[in-house]
């Protein structure tokens, strides 16, 4: 499959593709994005709309993933899809790309590009812990966000743990992004189960592709 | 380490004091103190009290004013500062240095600004053995050529390090032209043609002089950068990053080394945006009328209620961090 992949770093994108490819149970060639970005959220944001843009009228992509970190934010549920929460990263991006697709002219050659969202909580490093460490669950650091507990110093301890510091380069968080979603990726049901909401729905619409 | 600079009436910075910590980006319009902060290091480095005219001063009290440059630090042994003054009534000239601990003039005296010049990268230079990488980077060609001489690891990690920042290239080569100079080539990886240093783009030459400052084996103990982001892509920034990085904290790379203080200047919000997760690197330059002063992102207040979810360019483009030019 023919996908587009934005993600946070060119390291979590590495991640992101061997997930999304032992979901889809087919291997993803990944359609390089154009857009400048220097990394973050907000970048990512920017680029779904432009890649969007792309993807539909210069490329035959079959589908965009985006995976972006949750940090402090609302972590979307089942109420938002009749309540869009601004608070919510999920909601935006689904706004962006609602707003982005309707604006497309169809094109007879292809069919409309698929979208999956997914929203590691409260950071990409947390699924690399999953069955390494029980506590750096979803459940556990959304009570911390719904509580108003700043998880600055959870996502610094969660790269000290995943990386050894939290500065890690991009060489070395490719490396262990690749080797940890490789890991991760041979055991779909305990990501699924520690992470139902960020990881979960995200299964839920990749498995509908396949 | 060093852990401020203070200065008074030095130039635009008249009562003010820029914190430092193993990162520094500062932040500001142009006119803000940036520039002027790094001239401050080089005559610290320098003592150079010998000659009035770069101090440059604004006499803001009258006769009796003087210059002070400040620099205080803080190791396990404990407590430190260096001081340069300068006073025109006074007997010597208007010179004083005054320091409770030797360690600190030695330490600054190995401190250098950079402030790479593409231009100056790509032209030829001595034959020399160094690994003293020039402020323009001028003599790069020289120090690389060193660095492999001296420390073929050093040198093939680089050559690594090359090739993912600039994956069009495989490694360095030399060349030594006519009048007996030295230069450089990047060899293109496909069909290993020679790409000579004064064909490369201003932003490979700059993020080469980078690269090679952050594998030096003893590099400067305060590496001053100036404008980090001129002519690199942003999509290199990210990189960019990782250098000022591997010399900040070298533990994560080569325990063996001690760490660099690094201070660099920047105008791009994307070079601003990989430091969200470390803050507590950010001092805003904020221009008041004929003065400048420095403080720290994070100790604005409400900072997290200010930034909410916004990337930290954004909300310094917007204005709500200062650090922007008057009227704007």
């Amino acid at each position: 499959m023919k996908a587009a992949i934005i993600s946070e770093s060119p390291a979590d994108e590495a991640a992101v593709k061997i997930l999304a490819s032992a979901v889809l149970r087919l291997r993803i060639e990944a359609v390089p994005a154009e857009t400048v970005r220097a990394g973050g959220w907000s970048a990512a944001l920017r680029a779904v709309s432009s890649e969007l843009y792309r993807l539909h009228y210069k490329t035959d992509a079959q589908a965009l993933i985006v995976v972006i970190d949750s940090d402090d934010t609302s972590v979307h549920d089942a109420s938002h899809a009749t309540a869009f929460a601004p608070d919510c990263r999920v909601c935006q991006v689904q706004s962006t790309v609602r707003r982005v697709q309707a604006s497309l002219t169809s094109r007879a050659d292809r069919t409309e590009v698929k979208i999956a969202i997914g929203l590691p909580v409260p950071a990409i490093e947390a699924w690399y812990q999953c069955g390494k460490d029980p506590h750096a669950a979803e459940a556990r650091f959304i009570r911390d966000i719904e509580s108003r507990e700043r998880l600055a110093a959870a996502r610094a301890q969660l790269k000290r743990d995943v990386y050894g510091t939290d500065r890690p380069s991009l060489e070395l968080e490719t490396r262990v992004a690749v080797r940890e979603a490789t890991r991760i990726a041979t055991d779909l049901e305990r990501l699924r189960t520690q992470f139902p909401r960020g990881f979960g729905s995200f299964y839920e619409t990749l498995a509908t592709w396949r | 380490m060093i852990t401020s600079l203070k200065f008074h009436n030095f130039r635009i910075l008249a009562d003010t004091s820029l914190p430092l910590g193993r990162v520094t980006v500062i932040i500001g319009p142009n006119g803000s103190g940036k520039t002027t902060a790094m001239e401050a290091i080089k005559l610290l480095a320098a003592r150079r009290v010998d000659s009035p005219a770069l101090w440059l001063p604004i006499y803001l009290q009258g006769t009796d004013a003087f210059v002070t440059l400040r620099i205080e630090s803080k190791d396990p042994d404990g407590t430190a500062h260096y001081e340069l003054r300068h006073q025109s009534q006074l007997p010597n000239g208007g010179k004083i240095i005054e320091t409770n601990n030797i360690q600190i003039l030695k330490s600054i005296s190995t401190a250098r600004v950079f402030s790479f010049d593409s231009g100056a990268i790509s032209q030829p230079c001595e034959v020399t053995r160094t690994l003293d990488l020039e402020s323009s980077g001028r003599n790069l060609a020289a120090v690389m050529a060193t660095l492999q001489v001296r420390s073929p690891e050093r040198f093939e990690m680089l050559n690594q390090e090359l090739r993912r920042w600039m994956p069009e290239f495989d490694r360095v080569v030399f060349e030594i032209v006519s009048g007996g100079l030295q230069t450089f080539q990047l060899c293109t990886v496909p069909n290993n043609h020679r790409v000579p240093a004064s064909h490369l783009s201003q932003g490979n030459l700059v993020a080469l002089a980078l690269l090679t400052l952050s594998y030096l084996p003893n590099p400067p103990v305060i590496c001053a950068l100036e404008e980090i982001d001129r002519g690199i892509h942003p999509r290199l920034l990210r990189e960019a990053q990782d250098a000022i990085n591997r010399l900040a904290y070298p533990e994560n790379f080569e325990p063996s080394r001690k760490p660099v203080q690094v201070i660099v200047t920047t105008h791009s919000p994307y070079f601003l945006d990989l430091f969200r997760d470390h803050p507590e690197d950010i001092v805003i330059a904020e221009k008041n009328g004929t003065s400048a002063t420095f403080s720290r992102l994070i100790d604005l207040p409400h900072m997290h209620e200010i930034l909410g979810d916004a990337a930290l360019g954004e909300a310094w483009y917007s204005g709500v961090l200062g650090g922007v030019p008057a009227g704007t």
